[in-house]
């Protein structure tokens, strides 16, 4: 396992594209990070700053990171595209790599690829937490902190869609080009179940994956009682005409590990039965 | 000793068959040449061996086991050379070299050994065709594997570099080590190999040892106004090897102990004149296009 995760960095650290996507992708993080947290409404009623105080700060900083998964995604897809189009799939594997060890290979490189980001968010949650909250408690910091962890998730999940789409186009534009349309096309399958009355958009991969890291409840910043009844009742009666349906937590864990599952099987049945 | 065996091997690729039933069976220390022109199905038959591609029908055994167990011994260059062109002609060695699972340190040696060690630290995408096909050299022979697999291995070369490169095969065939070699060049393939298969629209025309296909002396090439009846009388004698009519003219392969202008003696005993003569030395390069010829 070190000794494919020591090749594949070898093929990374190198690739100024790699460095210069991130780069970018962190600059756009930490800048937005740094101007959102200093944002401080004052309304009567409302307190925007539980955001970015605990426990609410990791559910608001894994919705924020979730955004830039598609970056983690663009990463799969030029890595993968690379390989077909350099032909080093197929070099790697002469030179001895059996398809088993090409599909772990790519698979660290993701769970990699997810752990830093989770780390990322990791820290820039403790940090903007810390500074925010007046109660530092270790229970009080560490309640709601299992969402980062299912950030983590959700980024191999759409890592795993990647991998899965550049397997079978073997080119980079193509597979940006399936990736977006596959998610636009997810969206319009769900507003026309949405109005035919059809549940099953929200069991659909795109929405099931993004679901895992939802933006927190605009009720949480409500601090006027009577506003926060009203918007409950306004929720609730939504609900309950069938306008939208919530997906319980422990399901929508569920499916996306299996829709992971299922996204790399396929990927690992690609690799080892398609010429490469 | 078998190195490999290949048993009635078919691929297809839509409407085109690369190749038919493809079989053979190369031993240790043969330099195997694979000869045929463009599109015959070398190419594909080397990346079926080398797993890179799944066959149709039919299968392949390394030294009687399953291709996995046998990869580290295999040193191969397929088509075109692949690497990362944005890394170094050292660290895409580094990464052969740990997939290979081989030390470091011989990264210098097939550097050297291709000519290459000077541009160590640069860019594989500033380098010429011919100085990529070396590297892809210098990575076949990474981990000094017991078999090589070369596909075109002279591609972009200048002469000198093909010189080089057919004086590395001979000194790795010295060695004791295995080649098979695809190629379209003949004389290549008549000066490096021991052993040679003929392709033909991926079915095997001929194979065996170069020595023995090429062996009668001599070729004439006739023909006459009475080109039937010469060929009746000239199969019939029994006095020559093969036989044959190709593009309505006949051609003769003499026997060992026979002569020229025996097959001119012949005719005039038996009343034909002949309209024209032509003797060839025997060379792969005939025997080859006698065989796209008649096929």
């Amino acid at each position: 396992m070190i000794r494919l995760l020591k090749i594949e960095l070898s093929k990374i650290l190198p690739y100024s594209t790699f460095w210069v996507l991130s780069g970018i992708t962190f600059g756009i993080y930490f800048f937005f990070l740094l101007i959102g947290s200093q944002i401080n409404f004052n309304f009567d009623g409302i307190d925007i700053n539980v955001y970015f105080r605990f426990p609410t700060v990791w559910q608001t900083i894994a919705y924020y990171s979730s955004w830039f998964n598609l970056l983690l995604v663009l990463l799969v897809i030029i890595l993968i595209g690379n390989e077909f189009n350099f032909k080093t799939f197929r070099q790697n594997s002469i030179d001895g790599l059996s398809r088993q060890e090409l599909f772990i290979s790519k698979l660290l490189l993701i769970t990699l690829f997810a752990f830093v980001a989770f780390i990322i968010s990791f820290f820039s949650a403790l940090i903007i937490g810390i500074t925010y909250s007046n109660n530092v408690g270790s229970d009080y910091i560490l309640h709601e902190i299992y969402f980062v962890f299912v950030f983590f998730i959700q980024s191999i999940g759409f890592m795993s869609i990647a991998f899965l789409i550049s397997l079978l186009l073997k080119n980079i534009a193509a597979s940006v080009v399936v990736f977006i349309g596959a998610y636009i096309f997810e969206l319009i399958i769900r507003a026309f179940f949405a109005i035919m009355s059809i549940s099953w958009g929200q069991y659909l991969p795109f929405k099931v994956l993004s679901n895992l890291c939802d933006a927190p409840s605009l009720n949480k910043m409500l601090t006027n009682p009577m506003l926060k009844e009203s918007i409950a009742n306004a929720t609730s009666t939504a609900q309950a005409s069938g306008q939208f349906t919530d997906v319980n937590f422990g399901v929508n864990m569920v499916l996306s590990l299996s829709y992971i599952a299922v996204f790399l099987y396929f990927s690992y049945l690609i690799l080892k039965k398609k010429d490469l | 000793m078998e190195v490999l065996r290949i048993e009635d091997v078919s691929k297809r690729y839509g409407n085109t068959q690369a190749v038919n039933r493809f079989s053979l069976k190369i031993n240790k220390g043969n330099i195997y040449g694979i000869l045929g022109p463009n599109g015959s199905g070398k190419t594909t038959i080397l990346a079926v061996i080398l797993g890179i591609i799944k066959q149709d029908s039919g299968f392949f055994q390394w030294y009687n086991t399953k291709k996995n167990s046998t990869t580290k011994k295999l040193g191969a260059l397929l088509e075109t050379p692949n690497f990362y062109s944005y890394l170094s002609l050292e660290k895409n060695l580094k990464i052969v070299a740990d997939i290979k699972k081989v030390d470091t340190y011989s990264i210098d040696e097939v550097l050297e050994k291709t000519g290459l060690l000077e541009r160590k630290y640069s860019k594989y995408y500033t380098l010429s065709l011919g100085m990529k096909q070396r590297l892809a050299l210098a990575s076949v022979l990474l981990g000094d594997p017991e078999i090589l697999i070369l596909d075109e291995p002279t591609n972009g070369l200048d002469p000198e570099g093909i010189a080089d490169v057919r004086e590395m095969i001979l000194n790795q065939a010295k060695s004791g080590k295995t080649i098979i070699l695809a190629s379209h060049i003949l004389t290549e393939v008549q000066k490096t190999c021991t052993h040679v298969a003929i392709l033909r629209k991926g079915r095997i025309l001929q194979s065996g040892e170069i020595n023995s296909l090429i062996k009668s002396k001599n070729t004439i090439v006739v023909s006459s106004d009475e080109n039937e009846k010469l060929f009746d009388l000239l199969t019939r004698s029994g006095l020559y090897e093969k036989v044959e009519i190709i593009n309505n003219e006949i051609s003769i392969d003499l026997k060992e102990n026979s002569e020229a202008k025996d097959v001119n003696e012949f005719a005039f005993k038996h009343n034909i004149i002949l309209t024209k003569f032509e003797a060839y030395k025997k060379s792969l390069e005939t025997e080859f296009l006698r065989m796209m010829k008649s096929s």
